[in-house]
């Protein structure tokens, strides 16, 4: 469903992302995990087709993202972790804009259990400037869940919800992978990614240093030590790449 | 406290500067700043040139007759301003940035200090506008009683100006409280005001009535007399008051007439500290009355342009979208207060000289839709462009974006045109000047009104077309950056879209004025719109082939390359 291939990404001469590979298969939940300015956001971005990227090659649902991006986006999700709204556009209007442009006809039969879905009932007429940010962030996943896409692409998407709105998120996730989606999440929660992802990769100066299961990621040791820790597996991968940057 | 807060504003103020100082080592900024300091330094030789030998640009004998004129002129313009912010102002009054909110909110500062400190940056902000205006108009270089009237009484008055207009928020805060507003208090200045401005109006409208027609062809003399008398005069006097330091012609003048503008401030700044404490006190209460019952104080969602059906061309959604942009500005409170002063003065110019004041009117409003609206009308990729990283994960081609952000303008500066032009066409019969017929005037606003879509959509192709070539150079969203170096780059970006225009018009204008004349001499004035339906089919095909390269050039940028506004 989601082919990442050798995706580099420069900034001026700065490499954000180096040669990173993966794929999503449906029904997956890939957690994509770094320390800060690994590269996540900068991925997930080319993903979802915001940046080009300078190298390599990106297959979302068999579309190229640069080549046929209209298809690629149209199959397609991405949840930034800023809520990015029209400060004029009331939650129903954005609801209907997307509709529009993602030519969702039945829109008007899906919002209605979205908006409860996702405890946005009754903030219809809201504008984005009355809602707290937790709000905003599940209008940006309202949206981004209107027309079913069998991507989807969450950066950091549990930031400023409550308790409840988390335990719905990651229902929601769940939920729409067992539905076929191929999801990848972003986040610095290891706990939320370790509950709710099949796979992880972990990224680091913008290059991959581990790919698969948590079961799989964990050392021999940690395995014999019981349950695999995901918190473990990240310090000593991260670690052992800085280990082998060194001159 | 005031030390620490003008403190705070000193820190900002260097810290920008440095910021400043730093992004010159960019080719942009540079250049922009070079160009700045040529404009500033054209500016300063301008003046000095029109300046006779050892004296200055501007002397007060030179405008000292007509400051009586300009007294009761700009005194009735304020307070027609002053009741236009009574009838519309809405929104809060204090603007804090989220950095004071999180900082200062927090602190344990008293209200009133606060206030101040709004109050004084205000102030400051006024100041440094009045140095800005006193340079670009020549304020500056004028005689020293001209400087000091026009930069210390202008800034005295401006700042009981915005004194009132603060005063004005807040007691309409209060208003607002379903608490507070059952207190006569609360009812006392807009009461007062209201009694005040209907006698100033009521006497203004019967002894203007009672002037026989066409009192206003050669003077406004019959103005000044009955605004500066009566309870007219009476009435508007602190308005008068606060335009009488700016035109003072001696020392004498400036002093005497900064003293009652001085207690006009003091009245006021009192006024204001009062206004808050009371609607502070209201908002409080409002929002313990909304905790109880959940009533809720909001803005208005007004309705949308037109039902967006969810299958149908993209295009429409971001027009759908844009007009709603559109309705936030353009409202019916927002038309009324332009339309009524305009509508006012309209009438009070056909009572006096007849049509052609309207006509004029009409045309001017025609020809700043047509060539400055796409420059001013922001709402389209020039406004989106900051939400580039949203915009690019939607599912439709850079082509389609674009042509659905232009849309909006377009549709409305031609909408404002042809309503122009059809009242210019109206009013137009009046004018003897040049004494055409029926069909001549009709076939000449016909062309008008044919080529007016084109050239708004040609100018917003240019426009957009230079936000997403350069996007660096062209600042988006509601953001303006300033400085020398801004001001350089605005510019070049001027030359550059002007050039553009123009070289893209060339063609067209080929065209339309060939085919233009052909039909003249061959059918007279009715061959006139067909030059110009040619003229923009040319420009129009030249802006559709612009909108498709544009496009794929859109898909291409990347949000970092947008301007920040640093």
């Amino acid at each position: 469903m989601i082919a990442v291939d050798v995706l580099t990404k420069l900034y001026g001469s700065l490499p954000a992302v180096s040669g990173l590979s993966f794929t999503v298969g449906a029904g997956e939940v890939v957690g994509l995990l770094g320390r800060n300015g690994a590269g996540k956001t900068t991925t997930l971005q080319c993903m979802a087709g915001i940046m080009a990227p300078t190298s390599g090659t990106i297959r979302i649902a068999g579309h190229d993202i640069v080549g046929d991006g209209v298809a690629a986006k149209r199959c397609m999700a991405f949840m930034p972790d800023e809520p990015q709204l029209f400060e004029y556009l009331t939650v129903r209007e954005h609801l209907a804009l997307v509709a529009r442009l993602y030519e969702v006809a039945d829109a008007s039969t899906r919002v209605p259990p979205l908006l409860e879905e996702l405890e946005l009932s009754g903030k219809e007429t809201a504008l984005p400037g009355e809602l707290s940010r937790g709000m905003k962030q599940k209008l940006v996943i309202a949206c981004g869940l209107l027309h079913q896409p069998s991507v989807l692409l969450f950066d950091e998407p549990l930031t400023g919800l409550d308790p409840l709105g988390i335990n719905r998120m990651k229902r929601t996730i769940v939920d729409r992978a067992a539905a076929g989606a191929a999801v990848v999440v972003s986040s610095h929660l290891l706990h939320l990614v370790e509950e709710i992802c099949s796979r992880v990769v972990i990224i680091d100066r913008g290059v991959k240093v581990a790919d698969g299961r948590v079961a799989d990621l964990a050392s021999p040791g940690e395995l014999a030590a019981g349950t695999p820790d995901l918190e473990q597996i990240f310090l000593r991968t991260t670690a052992a790449a800085a280990v082998e940057r060194q001159p | 406290m005031i030390g620490t807060f003008v403190r705070l504003a000193a820190w900002s103020m260097k810290n920008r500067a440095a910021v400043r100082l730093r992004r010159l080592r960019q080719p942009r900024y540079l250049a922009g700043l070079i160009l700045g300091i040529g404009y500033v330094c054209w500016t300063i030789l301008g003046h000095r040139a029109r300046a006779p030998v050892g004296g200055a640009s501007l002397r007060p004998d030179q405008f000292a007759p007509w400051a009586p004129h300009l007294v009761v002129l700009l005194g009735l313009a304020l307070w027609v301003i002053t009741m236009l912010a009574w009838i519309f102002t809405s929104g809060s009054t204090w603007r804090f940035t989220g950095a004071e909110v999180q900082f200062l909110y927090t602190a344990p500062v008293p209200r009133r200090s606060l206030v101040q400190y709004k109050l004084l940056r205000v102030q400051v902000g006024a100041l440094f506008g009045l140095l800005v205006a006193a340079f670009f108009s020549g304020a500056l270089f004028a005689a020293s009683t001209v400087r000091w009237s026009f930069l210390l009484g202008g800034w005295l008055s401006l700042a009981t100006l915005s004194l009132h207009m603060t005063g004005i928020r807040l007691a309409k805060t209060r208003l607002r409280s379903p608490v507070s507003r059952r207190t006569w208090q609360a009812w006392l200045p807009v009461a007062t005001m209201g009694l005040v401005s209907a006698a100033v109006a009521f006497d203004l409208a019967v002894r203007l009535v009672a002037l026989p027609p066409g009192s206003f062809t050669r003077t406004l003399e019959p103005l000044v007399r009955i605004a500066s008398s009566g309870v007219a005069g009476i009435g508007l006097w602190p308005f008068m008051a606060l335009v009488r330091p700016v035109v003072a012609a001696t020392w004498t003048e400036l002093a005497t007439n900064m003293v009652p503008v001085g207690l006009l401030a003091i009245v006021n700044y009192a006024w204001v500290l009062r206004a808050d404490s009371t609607a502070a006190d209201a908002t409080l209460a409002g929002e313990q009355r909304q905790a109880r019952t959940g009533f809720r104080l909001r803005p208005a969602v007004r309705p949308q342009p037109f039902r967006l059906s969810p299958v149908g061309r993209p295009e429409v959604a971001i027009l759908w979208k844009n007009l709603i942009l559109l309705g936030r500005y353009v409202s019916v409170a927002t038309m009324l207060r332009w339309l009524l002063p305009a509508a006012m003065l309209a009438l009070a110019g056909a009572h006096a000289i007849g049509g052609m004041v309207i006509t004029i009117a009409a045309l001017i409003v025609a020809v700043y839709a047509v060539l400055l609206g796409p420059m001013l009308m922001r709402i389209d990729a020039r406004q989106d462009l900051q939400r580039l990283s949203l915009l690019k994960t939607w599912p439709i081609r850079g082509s389609s974006l674009l042509a659905g952000e232009l849309s909006a303008a377009a549709l409305a500066l031609t909408l404002v045109a042809w309503i122009a032009l059809a009242v210019a066409f109206a009013g137009s019969k009046g004018i003897r000047i040049v004494s055409l017929s029926l069909a001549a005037r009709a076939s000449v606003a016909l062309a008008l009104a044919i080529a007016a879509p084109a050239l708004v959509l040609g100018q917003l192709v240019i426009q957009n077309g230079a936000v997403i070539l350069f996007p660096g150079w062209i600042p988006t969203g509601d953001a303006r950056p300033r400085g020398l170096e801004a001001m350089g780059q605005s510019v070049i970006v001027l030359a550059g879209t002007l050039f553009a225009f123009t070289l893209g018009l060339l063609p067209a204008a080929i065209a339309g004025i060939g085919l233009g004349v052909v039909g003249f001499a061959v059918v007279g004035f009715p061959g006139v719109p067909l030059g110009a339906l040619v003229a923009s089919a040319v420009l129009t095909a030249e802006s559709a082939a612009a909108v498709l390269v544009l496009g794929r050039l859109l898909e291409r940028t990347e949000p970092s390359q947008v301007e920040s506004n640093p």
